[in-house]
């Protein structure tokens, strides 16, 4: 394993796993201003069927499509976080119940166990910033474009007191896939929780 | 086959007894002749039993020479409890190269193993209360001491894979880990209480990088007055004068 | 009695002896093979169970030796070799028994006969085959002694031979209680299909969930309890007393008391799997450039029990990024009437399916079990998916796995090329070389195609022109740039496809088709692992944004907040507690073997979902005991399953002592 944090997108073979080519290093520029962690530069992608994924703490995957693991992916997937690594995944599309949302729930339920609502006060919301009311929502659901979509909860499959697998519906995606200059021109950083997500996958 | 000869000498008040092997006939009867024998040597085809060994012993402090000869299996039996929280016994066995060594204990057989050269280890995770050796005729057998006291074990460092998984590592095997882990300047997550690192409180402190300067001379202390330190190569430069 | 009549009667007393001696000693020797294997279960517990092949062996070979030793003693069907045996063993005959046999019509006959009328005969006879049979008498109790002696669960006594282990078993009946003799009669649900099958004095009940199971006893039932996690109802029926339980769902001790005594019946559940389902065919993904091919596809299911139905789903998406949408299509279900083995096959025309570029055609088997108890199970096989390639991805490297790709040379795959390059090599002897040289060459320039691909991407798309002349060797082989000047390393399996390509190119131009064949092939392997490992990658590459750590460090206005950390659960503290809890068991059982049986029920019960080999082997010591047989040999097996073999170092290391080797 490298020394330095490494910000790892999984590669998948079902869907379109890079939807979010900017994400990675957004968080990255997040966690070097706020933390003292030793990150990496740049982020990596790594397929799910190899077993350089087991080099990395924190899994990264998103899309639109329908999300299916490969045996190959379920079985190394299975491998990391039996090994105490974390999958973060996210779903890339703004809606309820979309083939995305229903493949990714059931592929997560039969390859670790099936996926429960995270409460809002759990330790996630404050290992870093401080976030009492749970997750944060995202521009889409403040935008309120009368969808009446938005969701309170983000789900886990928790491996003891542990997150292992972290599910959000929120389309997290769209809402940090941008460069990170353009961070000068808020006035608040909405990245924040991604800063909690790799301080809790690298502490707990 | 056992086969015995008796020689006696008339007219000598001091008599040899040569055997070979030994019984608890012949010492019975060695014990009620009158007068002590002058010498009673031994011809052994294996180690004699613990009260075979006090009734010679007996028998020298009448007055009686003993002496004997023999290939016997010289054998070594030796069992530490082991310091971690799970517990278990290492069992330490010496014997010459290429012996065949028969290890149990009270329930059966453990294991049997060849020695590749002065003798060989066991790691049990039981903690038996006795253990026994076997090899070509000669058994030992001994109990373990009282289990080793442990205490907590401190984990310093920044956060990362590393901390994460030492500190992991740690708690799997049963220790109880209080750690400092450093986030931010001023931020810092930790686990347990952090007001003293002493003795009495942890058994070893891992040092894995330069979160642990802000303790290095307590670490010094600590490790003066009998702790336990594991540096790792981040922390091998910290300087630890007070 | 004549001579004859005298050989004759020593011959039928020979001829039982033999068949007692080799009789005997094959039962001798199928005692000292049953000794020997129970001995060897010391060192090897598996052989420490009866089974039907370990009798079946000594049985053979108790058979081979009696066989072996009665054709031995074959020769005493022949008279005049009994009367040879009997004269050497009464040498007052003289040799007038062989004479009088031989010479019967001989003047001197009368002699003879009267000569062996004089000797005692039979009384030599029976003293010459007393001493055998006592020997061979004798060699059967040493056998059976043996075997007695040995830790044979079935016939031997036990530990004797073991240095360390206990002596004898103590069993723990409850003689004179009703809890002695009972019956379990298992009902597994409906269904499975599976037979009603009878448990005589059950120490423990292996059944599917939800099995009924009915224990009956003899006696009344008034003095009766039984309880299962709560007491249950005893009813008095033929005679006796009976309860009637269903499987529960974990394992579970059945306790039945009678007074003071007590019997407890360890429940272990067995659950109905769900079934299991792999796709055959396609065997991998496929990208297509139009939506034209019939997919043909199958797969097989397997159930413990029996299966149910199954169908194949696909699902299809339609768009691209945040605008897309999906349907799902289900072939009809097939029927599988219970069958535990399954095959399902389907035709699927991508025609049929409307598909445009972009679209994705996932697929997939579906089976399901028949448990109507507790499911039904059911299982998904591994997706395939069809993609219909957008005009901006076409890609030269797509290798087709479904149906052979379409001979448009713009599309021409690696492995389209080898195929050419071998049929060259076939036809080389034939050709005049003007045509090997411009069929060489045209393979050549196709293969350049396909390496320069691979350099864009390796390169990051950076191109360095290439002069082509298709009609001519084209650009020289100094011209292309060789695998050394190629820095971009992110892909080691598209690095070794272009070495390889390099090679193939240059072979090829100079009409060296045979020499290029290995390096093409060897491409062909690199591009498949770098097609599955970054089909994906072929897209399009993710831009690289690096940041500038050092312009960003803790440049972030908002601080962050500490936080405390909670310790982790020890995640085999179960196996902790077992080890303990049987410790302790070890400790009472030279004490109180009667309450031990029920401890060791109990801790079976725990056991069992955690570590089944530890339940398994205390389930067989509970039995010994029971029994009154010697419960070592279980006893070591629970505590190597309970602790995993000891680890052994065959030296001693420094710090142990052992100095220098």
């Amino acid at each position: 394993m490298k020394s330095a944090f490494v910000f790892c997108t999984g590669q998948y073979e079902s869907g379109d796993w890079d939807s979010a080519p900017s994400l990675p290093a957004n968080l990255i520029d997040s966690m070097a201003r706020y933390t003292s962690v030793s990150v990496a530069p740049s982020g990596v992608s790594v397929p799910l069927s190899s077993e350089t994924l087991l080099e990395y703490p924190l899994v990264y995957l998103t899309g639109h499509l329908p999300f299916r693991f490969s045996e190959a992916e379920r079985k190394n997937v299975r491998k990391l976080v039996d090994r105490g690594g974390m999958l973060f995944i996210d779903d890339h599309n703004h809606d309820i119940g979309g083939v995305f949302h229903n493949t990714a729930f059931e592929e997560i339920a039969r390859t670790f166990s099936p996926l429960k609502d995270l409460p809002n006060d759990h330790e996630i919301y404050r290992t870093f910033f401080k976030f009492t009311d749970g997750p944060p929502a995202t521009s889409h659901e403040l935008n309120g474009w009368g969808d009446n979509l938005v969701h309170k909860n983000l789900q886990a499959v928790m491996h003891g007191d542990r997150i292992a697998v972290l599910y959000s519906s929120k389309d997290y995606s769209s809402e940090w896939n941008y460069s990170p200059d353009a961070k000068r021109f808020s006035t608040v950083d909405n990245t924040r929780f991604g800063v909690n997500i790799i301080v809790y996958a690298l502490t707990r | 086959m056992l086969w015995q000869t008796l020689r006696a000498e008339t007219g000598s008040p001091a008599r040899l007894i040569s055997k070979r092997g030994l019984d608890a006939s012949a010492l019975s009867e060695w014990s009620k002749m009158p007068g002590a024998s002058a010498a009673i040597q031994l011809r052994l085809d294996g180690a004699p039993s613990g009260l075979e060994r006090a009734w010679l012993r007996a028998l020298a402090a009448a007055g009686s020479t003993i002496s004997w000869s023999g290939d016997l299996a010289p054998l070594m039996l030796d069992v530490r409890p082991r310091a971690a929280p799970a517990g278990g016994t290492t069992v330490l066995v010496g014997a010459p190269r290429g012996s065949s060594v028969a290890v149990g204990d009270e329930i059966g057989a453990v294991d049997t193993l060849t020695t590749k050269g002065t003798g060989a280890s066991i790691a049990l995770r039981a903690g038996p209360s006795r253990i026994y050796a076997r090899s070509r005729g000669t058994t030992a057998s001994t109990s373990p001491a009282d289990s080793v006291l442990l205490r907590k074990v401190m984990v310093i460092g920044s956060a990362g894979w590393e901390s994460k998984f030492v500190v992991a590592a740690l708690e799997e095997e049963g220790w109880k880990v209080a750690a400092f882990i450093r986030v931010a300047p001023g931020v810092d997550v930790t686990q347990g209480s952090l007001a003293a690192i002493d003795t009495a409180r942890y058994s070893a402190v891992v040092a894995l990088d330069s979160a642990a300067s802000l303790y290095a001379a307590r670490i010094a202390e600590f490790v003066r007055t009998g702790g336990g330190l594991l540096l790792a190569p981040g922390a091998a430069l910290l300087d630890g004068r007070s | 009695m004549t001579a004859l009549q005298t050989v004759r009667r020593a011959q039928r007393i020979v001829a039982t002896a033999a068949v007692v001696r080799a009789l005997a000693l094959g039962v001798t020797a199928s005692l000292v093979v049953l000794a020997l294997g129970s001995f060897a279960s010391l060192a090897f517990p598996a052989l420490s169970r009866p089974s039907a092949g370990a009798s079946a062996a000594a049985v053979f070979v108790g058979l081979l030796v009696a066989a072996m030793l009665l054709w031995r003693a074959r020769h005493f069907v022949s008279p005049s070799r009994v009367a040879l045996w009997l004269e050497e063993r009464a040498p007052g005959l003289q040799y007038s028994l062989v004479t009088s046999l031989e010479h019967g019509s001989s003047p001197f006959a009368p002699a003879m006969e009267a000569s062996v009328a004089r000797e005692n005969v039979g009384r030599a006879t029976v003293i010459a085959v007393r001493r055998p049979i006592a020997s061979v008498l004798a060699a059967v109790l040493a056998a059976l002694l043996l075997l007695y002696i040995s830790p044979s669960g079935v016939f031997g006594r036990g530990a004797t031979f073991s240095p360390f282990g206990l002596h004898g078993g103590r069993g723990t009946g409850a003689p004179g209680s009703h809890l002695e003799h009972i019956e379990a009669r298992i009902t597994p649900p409906s269904y499975t299909g599976e037979a009603v099958t009878t448990i005589h004095d059950p120490s423990s009940i292996s059944a599917l969930d939800g099995s009924a199971i009915y224990v009956r006893g003899k006696g009344p039932a008034a003095n009766i309890t039984a309880s299962l996690d709560r007491p249950l109802r005893i009813v008095e029926a033929n005679g006796g007393w009976a309860i009637a339980v269903q499987m529960p769902t974990k394992p579970a001790a059945l306790k039945l008391t009678d007074g003071g005594y007590e019997r407890i019946i360890v429940l272990a559940p067995r659950a109905d799997n769900a079934p299991t389902i792999s796709l055959a065919s396609p065997a991998h993904d496929t990208a297509l450039r139009t939506p034209r091919l019939v997919v043909q596809l199958s797969a097989a299911a397997n159930d413990d029990i029996g299966l149910s139905e199954g169908h194949f789903e696909y699902l299809i998406t339609t768009g691209s990024g945040e605008i897309f949408k999906a349907r799902t299509i289900n072939t009809p279900a097939v029927r599988f009437n219970g069958s535990r083995r399954a095959a399902l096959n389907a035709t699927l025309d991508l025609a049929a399916l409307s598909l445009g570029e972009g679209d994705v055609v996932s697929m997939r088997a579906v089976a399901s079990d028949g448990n109507t108890l507790t499911g039904p199970g059911v299982a998904t096989s591994d997706t395939r998916t069809v993609r219909i390639v957008r005009a901006s991805e076409y890609d030269s490297l797509a290798v087709e796995a479904a149906a052979p790709p379409p001979l448009d040379s713009s599309a021409t795959s690696q492995r389209m090329l080898v195929a050419m390059a071998e049929q060259l090599v076939r036809e080389q002897p034939k050709l005049a070389r003007p045509e090997l040289v411009k069929r060489s060459t045209n393979i050549g320039e196709l293969e350049d195609r396909i390496r320069r691909r691979v350099r864009e991407i390796l390169t990051d798309g950076e191109e360095t022109p290439v002069q082509e002349q298709p009609d001519s060797l084209g650009a020289t082989v100094e011209e292309m740039e060789s695998p050394d000047q190629i820095s971009g390393t992110q892909n080691p399996d598209l690095k070794s496809a272009y070495n390889s390509l390099w090679e193939a190119v240059r072979s090829l131009r100079i009409a060296e088709p045979s020499a290029a064949l290995p390096p093409m092939r060897a491409a062909l392997k690199a591009l498949d692992r770098a097609r599955l490992a970054n089909r994906l990658y072929l897209r399009g590459t993710p831009p690289k944004i690096i940041v500038d750590l050092n312009r960003v460090r803790l440049t972030g206005t908002e601080k962050g907040n500490s936080s405390a950390r909670t310790p982790r659960s020890f995640p085999d503290s179960a196996r902790a507690r077992l080890r303990g809890r049987f410790e302790a068991l070890l400790q009472a059982i030279e004490k109180d073997p009667a309450h031990v049986v029920s401890d060791l029920a109990m801790l079976r019960v725990e056991a069992l979902n955690t570590l089944p080999d530890f339940a398994a082997a205390l389930g067989d010591a509970s039995d010994a005991i029971r029994n009154r047989r010697d419960a070592t040999v279980p006893l070591l097996r629970a505590r190597r399953a309970l602790d995993g073999p000891p680890v052994v170092t065959p030296t001693l290391t420094p710090w142990a002592g052992g100095g220098d080797e």
